[in-house]
């Protein structure tokens, strides 16, 4: 049996009869066996995976109505809560954290007959873009095990493209799912913001954040995006879509689509490889009959500053309810200690990025320079939104390399600057709200390198459409040979 | 001057469920934390679900105290690390840079003698409870109770516009009334309304009180507090801007933290929230809700069949105004509104006139007393008002004076004197015998029939006896 | 520019117990001068634009009890949270 199918396939062949769900969780856990230990996709693995196929093999025996899952293995980043299950969004702080409650997202996947392989590992609380930040120990890329998988959702990334799991969900703030999925070789969707629940998702920056899923195809996206998106009363951020189908007409015809090419995202920082590869994608869309056009977007200069200001903010207040009074990891006890000085203590234990984060977190906001830093950073959103607007009136989709440089190798970018500039492409949509997604386009000396595409908010089907046009014609293998 | 402003916190104990989560609003009835879910209790990744009736209802005391409205709300964090709040930060309301946060702001209400300036009303989550629980003599534990975490609060901001506790009082007796009668919130409930006060005389610095939990106990503190920065300054000390506390115990207050130890509450916007746009359509409906005695100080004395010219001359007047508010009984109130309005406003056109008037409310009470009872023509009211002005002497000496009694009718006299005559028979065999007899009646007539001139009972007295004798 | 003092200031505002800030001096300060870009983006006549909701959107007014027992989940004492003491 091949464990490395898709969604789609997987459906088809347990409809079939080809194989159960309890031989195909088998097969999961056996390539988790094989792989875990090297690359580390999970903080936790859930025991009762096989009790669960059993159940939905029982169900498919006995003709019961089944969810349209059918027991797909799916891995779940660990800031999304499950109920019963730790939750440790990749920090020490939430060691013992079980959630009381489920996600929107995961009551959603339970409905349809998923099963939850584990909870992978992350940057702590989403913060960079390696999954070297993990409390846990850092994840490897599948495709060189020395190089990193990229980050946050690192740990989904690599059980995707490892088939220690059939497809996960991860959560992008800043590039967190397309970065890592173009590291490691894999579709990542960032939906618009609001198009998914984030009730259930542990907050780092809970204006620019949203779940969404990676997966082996456009496709698998599309699958995933159907069951997950949609307005929930738990979050009065989200939006109504209509009930659209994201998975009808994928296939379309580029004659004469417009695309357009942000010079400001194929600047003197990018790699000439990964410039190339991106100048190949556009004679790949010339090829299929779009129309391809650099355009300048001089206010995408200061899109970084502006995002690391408001996560920044955002997060300083959103952690600082981390102090192990309620719930919390640590045995430290009360006595002796007054209140500040006992939370003191328990928050020394943030990972060193975090505490970064969070001293600039609270720079930021505090009087005399929330002036100068954050109101300025939400009108700089506010202006990006404005023209980029303006731009998708102009273009159907814009092009740019998910992440400017290729993958690298542990411990080569240090410093918090570089490692900025690595998101450099990505936070574009998180601040303005939009779609983008990142397709595996080629690799260079077995490295992956993926393209990202955005669009209109909302206008997720017409991104997946494009997508599954540059898929199609691009047709690279995906399976990494582990070792 | 004294200036004194007013931070009045007020659940909204009317409505079901908490501000962001579906727990009761009514915590009192709860053992510890059993009025609490993963969102009133900040556990991760949950998040605030704004109560839609909360809204309305602060919006109709906005609305009621004639506040202007924006465009659309929003919510911001108020970051700091306190046990009671499961988040270390509340979700409140401010206004950052040009970003308006807020139900109502530049509001107004009308008091007994002055206008109260309303500075904003806002919305926000009350933070839970701490208890101190002995457990030896040397220890105590702080137990954290959160069924009133999340609890409705509603904020009201007031100008420095009180100088003194009287009108204090009688502002928090409006704000009460109007909170009850409009179906907000009962704030006799305890807790349900806590009022924090600021401090200032002349231009020196502000001083705000907090911890004050009764409408007697912030009287205390308003008069402790008066004191206190009166012997700064009368002893040419300086007074720090700072925050004291109420000690209830020792009636002082104690210094709590000076300004420059403020927290930086390094606000941010909730987005967990977005912007609500608040429709004029809900405005002028929740507007029709507000019934019409309490809309404005006008139609509240509409009521009492005043006219609206009258009250228009008085209202636009303090000094009228605090003349007819002080003599207002209710029932009293269309003639003192007319005498106020139609007679007085020709002697006390000014300034000056006012200021040197030794007329009073009581002038005006006895003199609808004398109109309400048909014992004086109103066409005199004039002549005795400026007997009033003048002297300051009760109105029943002026009327001796001017001797301008209304004569009775002989009709009605008659009638008191045939009742006499009939239930005094007796004595009247005597009147010939005994000369006080005669005294005795007179003094009963006049008992009844008010001040009418005894030679006149006394004329018609005897010319019925003769009659009554000869029958 | 931000100060090793400033620094410490605004971790233990954010209490956050740190052995030394030198290990953060740097990278912070490199950080927030780059943020001194935005000194030079002219944005007066920039709005800031929030999502927005309609009040029909928002919850109803409804009681609905949670699990009870939720609290013991936590690290309660007998029915409370209990807190470290504060001074
Ligand atoms: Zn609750």
């Amino acid at each position: 049996m091949n464990s490395k199918i898709t969604i789609s396939q997987y459906v088809e062949s347990v409809k079939n009869g080809d194989f159960t769900v309890e031989e195909f969780s088998l097969q999961i856990l056996e390539n988790i066996n094989k792989f875990e230990k090297k690359l580390h996709s999970y903080i936790s693995i859930n025991d009762d995976i096989i009790k669960q196929a059993k159940m939905i093999d029982l169900k498919i025996k006995s003709q019961e109505k089944l969810g349209q899952c059918m027991g797909v293995p799916i891995s779940i980043k660990d800031n999304i809560c499950i109920h019963g299950i730790k939750t440790t969004c990749g920090s020490k702080l939430l060691k013992n954290f079980i959630a009381p409650y489920d996600a929107t997202v995961i009551s959603k996947l339970k409905k349809e007959d998923a099963i939850f392989v584990g909870k992978t590992n992350m940057d702590e609380f989403a913060m960079g873009s390696t999954t070297e930040f993990s409390a846990y120990g850092l994840s490897r890329n599948p495709w060189n095990v020395d190089y990193v998988p990229g980050g946050s959702s690192g740990g989904s990334a690599v059980s995707v493209s490892s088939s220690e799991s059939l497809c996960s969900l991860g959560s992008d703030t800043g590039g967190s799912i397309r970065n890592p999925a173009s590291f490691c070789s894999v579709v990542g969707l960032k939906p618009t913001y609001g198009l998914i629940s984030r009730f259930g998702l542990i907050s780092y920056a809970n204006s620019m954040e949203q779940i969404g899923p990676m997966t082996k195809t456009v496709k698998d996206a599309a699958f995933l995006l159907n069951i997950i998106a949609g307005i929930d009363s738990k979050d009065n951020t989200t939006v109504y879509n209509n009930n659209e189908n994201y998975l009808s007409n994928l296939d379309i015809d580029l004659k004469n689509k417009k695309i357009g090419i942000i010079s400001e995202m194929m600047g003197k920082d990018a790699d000439k490889k990964v410039l190339n590869a991106t100048y190949e994608a556009i004679s790949k869309f010339e090829e299929l009959g779009a129309k391809c056009d650099f355009i300048s977007f001089n206010t995408v200069n200061y899109a970084l500053a502006a995002y690391y200001i408001i996560t920044s903010a955002e997060a300083g207040s959103n952690l600082a309810r981390f102090d192990n009074v309620i719930y919390g990891g640590f045995k430290l006890d009360a006595n002796g200690y007054d209140f500040n000085t006992y939370i003191s203590k328990i928050r020394k234990n943030f990972g060193k990025e975090v505490i970064r984060r969070m001293i600039i977190g609270g720079f930021i906001p505090s009087s005399g320079y929330v002036g100068r830093y954050f109101i300025k950073a939400l009108k700089i959103k506010s202006k990006l939104i404005m023209e980029l607007n303006k731009i998708l009136n102009n273009f159907d989709v814009v092009l740019s390399p998910t992440v400017p440089v290729m993958p690298f190798k542990f411990g080569e970018k240090q410093d918090s600057l570089s490692m900025y500039l690595i998101d450099l492409n990505t936070v574009l949509s998180n601040l303005t709200g939009t779609p983008a997604i990142s397709i595996p386009f080629k690799f260079d000396n077995g490295l992956p390198i993926g393209m990202q595409l955005m669009t209109k908010a909302m206008q997720e089907k017409l991104l997946l459409q494009f997508a599954y046009a540059l898929e199609k014609i691009t047709n690279i293998n995906n399976i990494p040979s582990i070792n | 001057m004294i200036k004194i402003g007013l931070e009045i916190h007020c659940q909204l104990t009317t409505i079901k469920s908490k501000l962001f989560c579906s727990c009761d609003s009514n915590h009192r009835k709860y053992k510890p934390n059993l009025n609490t879910c993963p969102i009133c209790l900040g556990i991760p990744g949950t998040l605030p679900l704004i109560n839609k009736n909360a809204i309305k209802k602060s919006l109709l005391l906005a609305l009621a105290l004639n506040c202007k409205i924006p465009e659309k709300t929003l919510f911001c964090r108020k970051n700091y690390f306190y046990p009671d709040l499961p988040k270390n930060f509340q979700i409140t309301q401010f206004n950052m840079e040009d970003k308006h946060s807020s139900i109502g702001y530049e509001g107004h209400v009308a008091i007994e003698n002055k206008i109260i300036n309303i500075n904003r009303i806002q919305l926000e989550e009350d933070p839970g409870r701490i208890n101190y629980v002995k457990i030896s003599d040397k220890s105590k534990l702080t137990l954290i109770d959160y069924n009133r975490s999340g609890v409705s609060l509603v904020e009201i901001v007031t100008q420095p516009d009180f100088s003194n506790n009287v009108e204090i009082k009688e502002f928090l007796s409006y704000l009460s009334n109007l909170l009850i009668q409009l179906d907000i919130s009962d704030p006799t409930l305890p807790g349900a309304m806590r009022t924090d006060v600021n401090i200032s005389i002349d231009d020196h610095n502000k001083i705000e009180l907090k911890n004050i939990n009764s409408i007697h106990d912030l009287e205390k503190a308003v008069d402790f507090e008066i004191v206190r920065q009166s012997n700064f300054i009368t002893r040419n000390l300086q007074i720090q801007q700072e925050t004291r506390h109420w000690d209830e115990k020792r009636k002082i207050t104690t210094l709590a933290r000076r300004k420059e130890d403020e927290q930086d509450y390094r606000y941010i916007i909730e987005q967990d929230i977005p912007s609500i746009t608040i429709s004029p359509y809900l405005i002028s409906k929740l507007k029709n809700k507000i019934p019409e005695n309490i809309k404005s100080k006008k139609s509240h004395y509409m009521k009492f069949g005043i006219s609206n010219q009258v009250l228009d001359t008085i209202l636009s007047d303090l000094y009228y105004t605090r003349l007819f508010e002080s003599a207002f009984d209710g029932q009293n109130a269309k003639n003192i509104a007319n005498i106020i309005a139609t007679d007085l406003i020709r002697y006390l056109n000014t300034d000056e006139k006012k200021s040197k008037s030794k007329l009073t409310a009581t002038h005006l009470i006895r003199l609808s007393e004398l109109i309400d009872t048909n014992k004086i023509k109103r066409d005199l009211i004039k002549n005795i008002l400026r007997q009033a002005i003048v002297t300051g002497n009760s109105i029943d000496v002026i009327l001796n004076e001017l001797k301008l009694h209304k004569t009775l009718d002989e009709d009605k006299l008659s009638i008191i004197i045939d009742n006499v005559i009939e239930s005094e028979h007796d004595l009247i065999k005597k009147i010939n015998i005994n000369p006080n007899v005669i005294n005795y009646l007179i003094g009963k007539i006049m008992k009844k029939a008010g001040n009418v001139q005894p030679k006149t009972i006394i004329n018609l007295l005897n010319t019925k006896i003769k009659l009554n004798v000869k029958k | 520019m931000i100060t090793k003092l400033d620094i410490d200031n605004i971790a233990k505002a954010m209490r956050i117990e740190i052995n030394s800030t030198d290990q953060y001096i740097d990278d912070i300060q490199t950080v927030i001068q780059y943020f001194t870009m935005l000194d030079n983006v002219d944005v007066n006549s920039i709005q800031i634009e929030l999502p927005e909701t309609n009040l029909k959107n928002l919850r109803n007014d409804e009681h609905i009890e949670y699990d009870n027992k939720l609290i013991y989940a936590f690290k309660s004492y007998k029915n409370f949270i209990r807190s470290p003491k504060l001074i």
